[in-house]
């Protein structure tokens, strides 16, 4: 057995998708030679495509991505499943940054110097940062505007804004183990991620987390796994 | 009677067959029939008695007379063999008592032969002191100095290869302890088995995603 069908047979459980493996084994060989960013920018690609264009009848275009406790990665991963977005459709993608409305438990964007400058205007896409000619951001402060106490009702209305102005939302949720707005929006959309710290993440947690959003109504398009550690050296991977 | 009756009747039975019934001999002879007959009439019934005693009746009265001596014996002999279980019973007695003076008499002999073993050798050994005080020479032991042994009871190599296999096992073992009771996800395996729901992907940290 050759070096590359040894490291496809370890790493072909990542990408369920059959066209996507296959479409993957020679990233999956580059990836065992030390290009780590591709296989997560191919890992992204799949995951855009497993969650936006699954082949079902309806698809989901406003998904919730949420972590389980503070996650430094959920930004980072939001903005990267936007962009990889935006390359496979041509529609607008927005992605809504409501972990900043919780700072002291999420990370937010670094992008609040860009905020701060934002007016608010009757149309949410005029309020929006655009980050290219299909891509946008739209901050807590700006979604939220004056509410500070979210009703269900209300976020349905906002909710039902950002379907008529993007093809595509994303929302980059607080911690569901730590606020309940990621259940309520899990609810209201069409589905939510929920992203887990690798070595980090409890179990136990992770648990709860789903047993909450299932009893939420929240459909749980399925998992993230983050900051996965590959404890063989590449050298080792080299000579497989 | 009836002998000469059947002697009568074959002789008229002959007589019929040369003369006629009305012969006179014939006639005389039935006439003589006829007598007989009345005669036996007259006799009274035969009876048959037998006057030989009976077999079964004999034997049981015999033995009945054999069980009365045999019960007449075996009592006897349990009178005489309670009279021997008695002069047992004195001796098993006697015998025990005995037996109990033995065993103090024996161990009174075990001490005293340990007395006797012990003050031997205490007068051989201050014999011994005496002699060598007259003679002025102390008795002295060189202690000798250890010495290590030229091989060892187990070798290097044995050593060695149970020392390695021990801690084979046990790291093994603890490496294994450890990864079953870690509490948090590292696998997307895990995340499936655990949670039940699909890994989308599985992001490697400290890379630049954007």
């Amino acid at each position: 057995m050759s070096s590359a069908s040894v490291l496809n047979t370890i790493f072909s459980y990542d990408l369920p998708d059959v066209g996507i493996r296959e479409h993957a084994e020679d990233k999956n060989c580059d990836r065992a030679l030390g290009n780590l960013q591709r296989f997560g920018r191919e890992q992204i690609r799949s995951l855009v495509h497993q969650v936006f264009f699954p082949g079902g009848a309806k698809a989901p275009r406003q998904v919730v991505f949420s972590s389980v406790d503070a996650n430094n990665n959920l930004g980072e991963i939001c903005l990267s499943v936007g962009r990889r977005l935006c390359t496979q459709t041509s529609g607008s993608v927005c992605i809504v940054d409501l972990a900043s409305r919780h700072p002291e438990i999420a990370p937010t964007l670094e992008i609040r110097d860009v905020v701060d400058r934002i007016e608010t205007f009757d149309c949410l896409r005029d309020s929006a940062l655009p980050l290219s000619n299909k891509l946008w951001i739209v901050h807590s402060d700006v979604f939220l505007g004056n509410e500070k106490r979210l009703s269900a009702r209300w976020l349905r209305t906002r909710i039902d804004e950002l379907r008529l102005d993007f093809d595509y939302t994303i929302f980059q949720a607080p911690p569901a183990g730590q606020c309940s707005d990621a259940h309520i929006l899990g609810h209201l959309c069409d589905g939510i991620v929920l992203v887990l710290n690798a070595n980090s993440t409890r179990r136990v947690a992770a648990k709860k987390v789903k047993d909450c959003l299932s009893a939420a109504n929240a459909r749980l398009l399925g998992t993230v796994l983050s900051e996965r550690q590959f404890p063989i050296p590449e050298a080792l991977y080299r000579r497989l | 009677m009836k002998l000469k009756l059947l002697e009568l009747q074959l002789q008229r039975n002959d007589l019929l067959a040369k003369f006629q019934p009305s012969y006179r001999v014939v006639e005389q002879v039935d006439k003589q029939i006829a007598d007989t007959k009345a005669a036996i009439e007259m006799q009274a019934p035969v009876r048959d008695i037998t006057t030989q005693p009976d077999p079964d009746n004999q034997w049981s009265r015999a033995e009945l007379l054999k069980s009365q001596i045999e019960i007449r014996s075996l009592e006897a002999r349990a009178a005489a063999s309670g009279e021997v279980l008695a002069e047992y019973r004195t001796s098993v007695q006697k015998l025990g008592d005995k037996a109990i003076q033995q065993d103090e008499l024996m161990s009174t002999l075990k001490s005293a032969e340990d007395k006797y073993v012990l003050y031997v050798n205490k007068r051989e050994e201050a014999r011994i002191g005496d002699a060598l005080d007259q003679g002025g020479i102390l008795n002295v032991a060189i202690a000798e100095e250890p010495r290590r042994p030229a091989l060892p009871i187990w070798s290097l190599w044995m050593f060695g290869a149970v020392g390695l296999i021990a801690a084979s096992t046990l790291s093994t073992g603890l490496a294994f302890t450890a990864d079953y009771l870690t509490p948090n996800f590292r696998t997307p395996e895990e995340v499936t088995t655990y949670l039940g729901s699909p890994v989308l992907a599985s992001l490697p940290g400290e890379v630049d995603l954007t």
